[in-house]
């Protein structure tokens, strides 16, 4: 909504057409001898090269094919539960992939990308070799997976092949190569000698330092993943392109076409700044191998009839989108090479449609029952391994022998590992317990207490004169004046205004921070947390996204992934349905499933809201402290939301910020200190002791905080119960110390927050108070929470959140009867289970 | 005043359910005119008066399931005064045919069936709580209870439908506390579940004493309130309690309340022992001494009757300690000979001799009265025959021992003369079984018949 763009009547209204230009489909026409002569950097050598890059995926595939069906691969037998999705017949098309791409480009691929792996692998090494990968490989895991190859069957002996020995590797090389094809098979077969100590698996399996990033098992999942990893690029200056190979089904998932859009924001080559300017280095390579698991999107589950025409619908460029032959990896490359030339000039976004058949089926327990055996054996015959090797013969660089020589050399390196990676003893599992294993890497823990400061063009002014800085000045820190009276938003400092300010201080202090969402430069979102912020930042750093939630969150989890510190905002909670799979799946798993090597530095600024009926009103916190990986924080008083901010915003952990839209304007009335000016950080996971008390806990999250102060009034006035209020401020972690304690004392817990009843996460607390202090309990824990009903209007509203009556009600009702009482609502256990029965309740 | 019962109607029909009262209180009815309607498990039937007269009082009102046979309504003249209705209470404890709640062995009775296999161990080891909510308490409650050494689930409760809480057992600890009473009448309270405020105080300055919480006790929990002690009379002698009198009662009291106590009782022929007694050279051991020493020489044989109960343990003694009940004008007292089990008939005539005069000149020292693993209590001096005691607690049993006497006894199909003495021992059950208990007299009747001393 930047007031730049003026919207036009006179030029809206004019009568126009859109053209579309043409999308080329398999230009690609040189021969192997042309692209010798013509082309620098396709010598004999490298032709070699990709001969051996493919036979080595075609033989790793085999091996797991063999594995999967008859427990065997030549001498080494084994069992393998897990999954092995095969790229068999798509060799080319990764290989040709990567020809063109250095460590700085980073790939993100797919649950079938064992292939892309090894082929971005093989030319990482090639690159590397020297001090550089033996950096990589004796760093990495402490060494371990080196040493494993170096240990066991060490045979370094390299490739010498092709006419006048185009094509020779090195010692170091070959070290390369082992490592790479062991981690990634010990990766598969989940041992703790794999790439990602066996958390990732056949189908995520990644190893940053050779630029190959997370595979992704959810179908197109890597689409707004890989253009985080591409804003990441562009905001931070980096080198490179990032590359989503998704396959041709994922065109069909809406988060890919989120990432599309995404991507493809007129913003970056219109009113981002100075270097900043221009098209994300965002490709999104489509390994179209024409089926899904079974169904065909190019004439059945889809309309279009090639995939690179989705490119005309969403840019001028069309995406420079083209159709190209992935059976031939010298077409992909080829294109790979302009495509890559487009991105660093900053006129991406690119799509590629990189056609590719796989031989066999989705699985190996596939038995193709979707597809003529007839279109499997065309195929078999324009095999592109075979292809390329007969052209290779005929351009002259090899001779059979050659082939034959790269094959056995295959044979050899994947039996080794095959070996290796299925020795117990050599390759172990991890041991999974409560304390070692995944656990203690779910959280990486870290906080930066020094924030690494920020580069020049980073703020546009200092940030004393930010106008909502000096507009704060003026106000109370204490939202209680000293006669005791409740100051408003308009006196004291705001909810929303304590979160500006820490969001603010990061700003000054953290490059690495992006901030971007639904309406968050120049409206400084809907609620205004970053009003004032626009006039601060650089569209870098500060920027509006489509509506496109998926896109929202799944880019800030590739953001985070590069190193980059990213802070997202879903508007309202209730959308957070839109980015389900981003928050559950990706945001959530990744610090685990790579094994504690990456990080997670991302804040998901979440909005609770009220008054607008059943979709834009509901407390979903439970959700996300269900899924492990997730921090989930709710903070309720403006002195706990700008420190929590803080906290959240110097660590390494997906954080989930919830802030009720009730609070925005509440002034600090819980902290008796107020609001302090400078900057602080509260821990997350430690709640609040609000109040002493002696007969009843009552514990609550978010704004329910308020309406139990009302209610710990009722009780202490009117019935002479004391009560200690205890504010949670964190689902996830939540240290049970103060609660249990407390408990202890009184004996008595009332759990109430603004979520639904039923399966809320205070049921999850009270189970757990009761396993912890069973014996000091008084009464079985009452938990008061929203009705499990749509949300109603905001005029009935108190029929359906929390209401301090209710807590006293639970009390009367469920603890102790109050003597001379009258409960407002049934909360008796026939009450209860009656409407259980009909699902309500 | 006239009964009108449930009929049995039928052979199988145990209870039966009133649908409809044909006549209300107040109405005239005749023999043999219907009154009311009651629904079998089979049928619904009408059922005639069996009195003529006014309908005083209906007693089970309708759609209430009783046992048959129980008195549902009263029939008499107009005037007539109504008897205590108490007794025709309908429920599971006052009448006794009226108690259908299911009992651990009535569930054994009729394994067909039972309930749920799942359903029975939740069923509580108590007679199972009649109506929801009471008997519950909270977790805490119950550990406060037990810190406190109160059933917490005895009381009264203030939390929902009468939920035992916390402040629950406070409160009834604190009364507990605030009522004068003796450690000892507290220690019994508190074992016995009795509630002291209830119990009336005998003892000076309004103290409540062990014996009224003993009597509370016997005359159940409903009369603990209503039945006061009698009050002392003014004709007769009052005896004010001495220390010793005291201490007797409380023990005697504790244990009759705690042992649940078994009587084996021998007859046995004192010939051979009469002989031996005389035949010694430089000693005349009394019969006791010879009672004592064979009780050591059997107890040898059956370490279990040396034993204590420790609660969750029963603990057997190392050392046979024996006590001998001395009779003395104030009460009675018990001396003890320690480690009997090493010492000769010699030693044990010495030390009986010896504590027995210091016991009558007032000189014991608590370590002379103390340390005993069992204890024999010998009458015979009085003419008595047979008798039970009580057990002196730790000891886990008593040996009640009576006078030799001449009788004819049956020998080989003979009638023969012989001097019989009688011993009957009171076991503590928690402890020991009737065979070993057995067992143990046949020994002894064996040492004590064979003068194997």
């Amino acid at each position: 909504m930047p007031k730049s763009i003026m919207v036009d009547p006179r030029k809206v209204r004019k009568a126009t057409q859109v053209k579309v230009g043409a999308i080329p489909v398999n230009q690609y026409k040189k021969t192997v001898k042309q692209e010798i002569k013509d082309n620098k950097d396709l010598s004999a050598g490298r032709c070699l090269r990709i001969y051996r890059d493919m036979v080595l995926i075609r033989e790793f595939e085999s091996m797991l094919d063999s594995i999967k069906k008859t427990q065997k691969y030549g001498d080494v037998s084994y069992m393998h539960a897990g999954p092995a999705h095969l790229s068999l017949g798509q060799e080319a098309a990764a290989v040709g992939e990567c020809i063109h791409l250095g460590v700085e480009d980073h790939i993100w691929g797919s649950h079938r990308s064992h292939g892309e792996v090894i082929a971005k692998g093989l030319r990482a090494v090639e690159d590397l070799q020297g001090a550089e990968l033996e950096a990589v490989m004796t760093s990495f895991w402490d060494g371990r997976v080196l040493k494993t190859v170096e240990t066991h069957e060490p045979d370094w002996e390299g490739l010498k092949v092709g006419v006048r020995n185009a094509f020779k590797t090195t010692e170091a090389e070959e070290r390369g190569v082992d490592f790479l094809i062991y981690g990634l098979l010990a990766e598969i077969f989940a041992r703790e000698t794999g790439f990602n100590k066996g958390l990732g698996g056949s189908m995520h399996v990644f190893f940053t330092p050779f630029g190959i990033y997370p595979n992704n098992a959810i179908v197109g999942g890597s689409a707004d993943i890989a253009t985080g990893s591409a804003l990441f690029k562009k905001c931070q200056q980096q080198p490179g392109i990032s590359v989503a190979n998704i396959g041709d089904a994922s065109s069909g998932c809406g988060p890919v076409w989120e990432a599309l859009g995404f991507a493809s924001m007129a913003q970056f080559k219109k009113l981002w700044d100075g270097a900043y300017r221009g098209g994300l280095p965002m490709l999104f390579n489509f390994m179209n191998n024409f089926y899904g698991m079974g169904g065909q999107p190019i004439g059945e589950t889809m309309g279009y009839d090639f995939i690179s025409r989705i490119g005309s619908g969403v840019n001028p460029e069309n995406m420079h989108a083209e159709t190209v032959d992935g059976n031939n990896p010298l077409a992909v490359a080829e294109a790979y090479k302009r495509k890559k030339a487009i991105l660093l000039k900053g006129d991406g976004p690119v799509l590629l449609d990189v056609q590719c058949y796989r031989q066999t089926g989705h699985s190996p327990s596939d038995q193709s029952s979707y597809r003529e055996r007839e279109e499997i054996e065309m195929w078999r015959k324009a095999d592109c391994i075979v292809e390329f090797g007969e052209k290779l013969i005929a351009a002259g660089v090899a001779k059979q022998a050659d082939l034959d020589a790269i094959k056995a050399y295959a044979e050899r390196k994947i039996t080794k590992a095959a070996k290796l990676a299925t020795d117990q003893a050599i390759s172990p599992y991890l041991k999974l317990t409560a304390d070692a294993g995944v656990a203690p890497i779910m959280f990486s823990n870290r906080i930066d207490e020094d924030l690494p400061g920020i580069r020049e063009g980073d703020v546009l002014m200092p940030m004393e004169e930010c106008p909502r800085v000096k507009l704060i000045a003026k106000k109370s820190r204490k939202g209680i004046a000293e006669n005791g009276k409740v100051l408003k938003g308009n006196k004291a400092v705001t909810f929303g205004e304590a979160i500006f300010e820490s969001v603010l201080h990061h700003f000054y202090h953290d490059s690495r921070l992006v901030a971007y969402g639904e309406e968050n430069r120049d409206w400084g979102g809907a609620f205004a947390v970053y009003q004032g912020l626009t006039e601060c930042l650089p569209y870098h750093r500060l920027f509006n996204s489509p509506i496109s939630e998926a896109a929202i969150v799944g880019t800030g989890v590739g953001y985070a992934l590069e190193g980059g510190r990213a802070l997202v905002e879903l508007m309202y909670c209730d959308f957070l349905g839109r980015a389900g799979d981003e928050v559950f799946n990706q945001m959530a798993k990744w610090q685990a499933m790579s094994g504690g090597f990456c990080q997670m530095p991302m804040v998901m600024r979440v909005s609770v809201g009220s008054k607008y009926g059943a979709q834009h009103s509901q407390d979903w916190t439970t959700l996300c402290a269900h899924i492990p990986g997730l921090k989930v924080v709710f903070p309720a008083t403006p002195y706990d939301a700008k420190g929590m901010i803080a906290t959240a915003l110097s660590g390494s952990d997906p954080v989930i910020f919830f802030e009720s839209q009730r609070l925005y304007g509440q002034t600090e009335t819980i902290h008796p200190e107020g609001v302090p000016k400078e900057y602080y950080r509260i821990p997350l996971g430690e709640p609040n002791m609000v109040k002493e008390g002696s007969d009843l806990t009552l514990l609550t999250f978010g704004a329910t905080l308020y309406r139990a102060q009302e209610a710990v009034a009722i009780l202490e006035k009117e019935h002479g119960v004391s009560v200690e209020l205890i504010d949670g401020r964190s689902l996830v972690p939540f240290n049970y110390d103060m609660l249990v304690e407390s408990v202890k004392k009184t004996g008595k817990l009332i759990l109430s927050s603004d979520a639904c009843e039923r399966g809320s996460f205070l049921h999850t607390i009270a189970g757990n108070v009761t396993q912890m202090a069973f014996d000091y309990l008084d009464a079985p824990p009452a938990v008061v929470g929203a009705q499990n009903w749509i949300v109603p209007a905001y005029e009935q509203e108190d029929d359906f959140f929390p209401q301090p009556h209710w807590i006293v009600d639970a009390y009367h009702t469920q603890i102790k009867p109050l003597a001379g009482y009258t409960p407002v609502s049934d909360r008796g256990v026939e009450a209860l289970m009656a409407e259980k029965r009909f699902g309500i309740c | 005043m006239q009964e009108i019962i449930m009929p049995q109607m039928g052979q199988s029909v145990e209870e039966a359910e009133i649908t409809q009262w044909l006549k209300q209180e107040g109405d005239s009815v005749a023999e043999g005119e219907p009154i009311f309607t009651i629904q079998t498990d089979k049928a619904e039937i009408e059922c005639e008066s069996t009195a003529t007269g006014v309908l005083r009082k209906i007693l089970v009102p309708e759609e209430v399931e009783v046992p048959v046979l129980t008195v549902v309504a009263l029939v008499g003249a107009a005037d007539e005064d109504l008897p205590d209705l108490a007794q025709y209470a309908v429920g599971t404890e006052s009448t006794p045919a009226a108690s259908p709640a299911p009992t651990p062995a009535s569930e054994a009775a009729a394994p067909e069936t039972a309930p749920a296999p799942e359903a029975a161990p939740a069923a509580p080891s108590e007679a199972p709580v009649p109506s929801a909510g009471k008997g519950f308490a909270s977790p805490r409650a119950r550990a406060a209870g037990k810190r406190l050494d109160i059933d917490a689930r005895a009381l009264p409760g203030s939390g929902p439908g009468g939920r035992v809480l916390e402040e629950d057992v406070l409160a009834y600890h604190e009364a507990q506390e605030s009522v004068p009473s003796t450690p000892s009448a507290r220690r019994m309270a508190k074992m016995e579940g009795v509630d002291l405020t209830a119990v009336p105080a005998s003892g000076p300055r309004g103290h409540v004493l062990k014996e009224d919480v003993r009597q509370a006790l016997a005359s159940g929990p409903a009369a603990a309130a209503q039945a006061p002690l009698p009050e002392a009379s003014g004709e007769g002698k009052v005896i004010p309690l001495t220390p010793m009198r005291r201490i007797i009662a409380e023990r005697m009291v504790q244990s009759k309340f705690s042992a649940p106590e078994f009587y084996i009782t021998v007859e046995v022929d004192m010939k051979n022992a009469v002989a031996f007694r005389t035949s010694l050279p430089h000693f005349k051991p009394s019969f006791n001494d010879l009672v004592l020493r064979a009780t050591a020489r059997a107890i040898q044989d059956f370490p279990q009757v040396n034993a204590r109960w420790l609660g969750d343990a029963v603990e057997e003694l190392p050392d046979i300690n024996i006590g001998f009940a001395t009779a003395l004008p104030e009460g009675l007292i018990v001396p003890v000979i320690k480690q009997i089990q090493k010492k000769s008939l010699q030693d044990i005539n010495r030390e009986t001799k010896e504590l027995a005069g210091k016991a009558q000149a007032g000189k014991l020292t608590p370590e002379d009265y103390s340390g005993n693993t069992f204890t024999v209590s010998n009458l015979g001096a009085f003419g008595v025959d047979t008798f039970t005691a009580i057990i002196n607690q730790p000891d886990s049993a008593i040996l009640a021992v009576g006078q030799i006497k001449d009788r004819v006894v049956v020998i080989d199909g003979g009638m023969q003369i012989r001097p019989i003495m009688k011993l009957t021992l009171s076991s503590d059950h928690r402890v020991l079984d009737g065979a070993v208990s057995a067992q143990f007299m046949g020994r002894l009747k064996e040492i004590l018949e064979n003068a194997d001393f």
